[in-house]
Formats: structure tokens, sequence, C-alpha cells
């Protein structure tokens, strides 16, 4: 059976696939699932994640076609909305609900806006790859990652430096 | 079609709900994304208001889609984050933000610039 940290699980689709078939296994793997559940419905932790999935849906209804931004955009696949939905999932709980948004590419972009001059966003495709450029005042940061179910920590660590 | 002077005004017409924010007042990075290595823009310098918007629903009858917002620049905006404007047209006023990288993520950072130094206008 696969291990893993508490820590780990509830940062990762793999809670729910990764566990073994004992029935032990599989009750914890319920209770997991019915915790996280509860979490979304939360409103204190779990309302940004819905408002979150509930924009990401809205904004890949109105991408489907080519042409959605009156300009020839890609449309947006559903591998590309598949993972941003498991990367929506993958953020802790205290990190406040992106607004997310459709690139012209067809991958799905997330923003944080916290002011003028101090905004961070990430886009996301159907691939592992996540595509990342964040101003700070007069600094900036850009870069490429992978996402493997977690979010990678130069994300989390943009995200600290735009919200702190 | 003569060349575009730094400080002539350019617009985006904005036909995603999802590009801009009403609630703060702000073009999103999204809607300076470019498509196949271009941003459509209209030069709107002497162009009264009215007549912007009209430009812009010509555009969205023709597409049909809908007109929600637009973004106002000025050519300098560009020119700074060494990009270029170039005049394209037809239709007249047309004209293309240029000189786009290739790395997705500078790319982002600059359409990022580029939504910070837009000022969001809604349709009347």
């Amino acid at each position: 059976m696969k291990t893993l940290s508490l820590s780990t699980a509830t940062n990762s689709l793999d809670l729910y696939t990764s566990f073994g078939l004992s029935a032990e296994a599989k009750k914890i793997t319920s209770m997991f699932y019915k915790l996280d559940s509860k979490t979304l419905e939360s409103v204190s932790l779990g309302y940004s994640k819905a408002g979150a999935l509930e924009q990401l849906y809205d904004a890949f209804c109105q991408a489907c076609q080519p042409g959605w931004d009156g300009y020839g955009a890609v449309p947006a696949s559903f591998d590309s909305y598949v993972q941003a939905e498991r990367f929506i999932n993958a953020l802790p709980a205290n990190v406040p609900a992106p607004e997310v948004a459709m690139d012209p590419d067809g991958e799905v972009s997330f923003e944080w806006y916290h002011g003028p001059r101090r905004v961070f966003s990430i886009s996301i495709g159907s691939s592992d790859e996540l595509t990342y450029a964040g101003i700070y005042g007069s600094s900036k940061a850009r870069g490429v990652e992978t996402f493997n179910f977690e979010i990678p920590r130069v994300v989390l660590d943009n995200l600290r430096r735009l919200l702190s | 079609m003569p060349p575009l002077d730094p400080a002539e005004p350019i617009t985006r017409y904005i036909f995603s709900s999802s590009h801009f924010s009403g609630q703060n007042n702000r073009v999103k990075h999204n809607a300076f994304m470019p498509c196949s290595g271009e941003v459509s823009v209209y030069r709107t310098d002497r162009l009264p208001e009215p007549e912007i918007w009209a430009v812009g629903q010509g555009i969205s009858t023709q597409r049909g889609q809908q007109l929600h917002a637009r973004g106002d620049l000025l050519t300098s905006d560009v020119l700074s984050l060494s990009l270029a404007v170039e005049p394209s047209e037809p239709p007249p006023w047309h004209a293309n933000i240029t000189g786009w990288p290739n790395e997705k993520d500078l790319i982002k950072l600059k359409a990022m610039e580029l939504a910070e130094k837009a000022m969001l206008r809604l349709p009347p």
C-alpha cells in the first residue's frame, strides 16, 4: 500500500486514486474525500475554491469555440480544463481564490490581483507545464514549472511575496 | 498609412467578459496576449468617443461577439516594452502590436505590463 503523509495527501488528487485495496484503506480514502468535500462547502475554507471552480466552468464554456475572443483564439481543450481543476483543488486553503480567465492559446489563466503593480498569474494547459509571471512594484518574476498535482514551491513563494 | 507617433492613442476592443474586471476597474493581461504573434488594436487619435465605440460595435456585429469593453493605451506604452505597433489596414485605423518574444512567460509579463498601463473603458 502506498503511504502518503497528510500534508501531501491534502494537497493532491492522488489521495483518491493511490491508496491500497484493503477495507481500511478504502475507509480512509472515503473519510478524506468527505473531509475535503466538507472543506469545499465551508465558507471559511472552501468558498473561494468553489467560486474559482465556478469561474473556471464559466470561462471554459465561453472559450469552447474557435475565435471566442473575437480575434481567432484557440478553443480551450477539456484536458486544459481538467488540469486547471486539479490546480484549484491543489491550492492550499489559506490562499485566496484566483480570478480565472482564458488565454488566446486555449490555456487557463489564474490571476491574483493585489492592487496596481502587485499581480501574479499562472497559465496552465493540457500538459504538466505551467507558466507564471508576477509584478511586485518595480520587481518582476517569471518562469516555467512542472505541475504534478502539487503546487510548485516557487509558485507558493510568489504568492507569499504578493500577499505579504 | 503613416507610422504611429509615440503619443498616439490606441485601443484594444474586448469581446471576452473574463478579460477585464469591472469591480477593480481594470483590463486583465489576457486581453493583451497575442494570437499568431499579434495583438489587434485600433488607432483612435482624433476620433470622437462615439466613433471609437461605433468601430468596436462594427467589429462586434461582423464577428458575432458581444463588445464588453475596451482598453486604451498610448503607443509609447507599447514601445517602452520593446514591442512595436504597426499600421495594418484595412480595416481603417487598424494596427497590430508586434515584436512579441517566443517564451510564454515573457509574453505574459509584457501583457501584464500593458494591462497595468491600460485604461478600462466600458460601453455607454
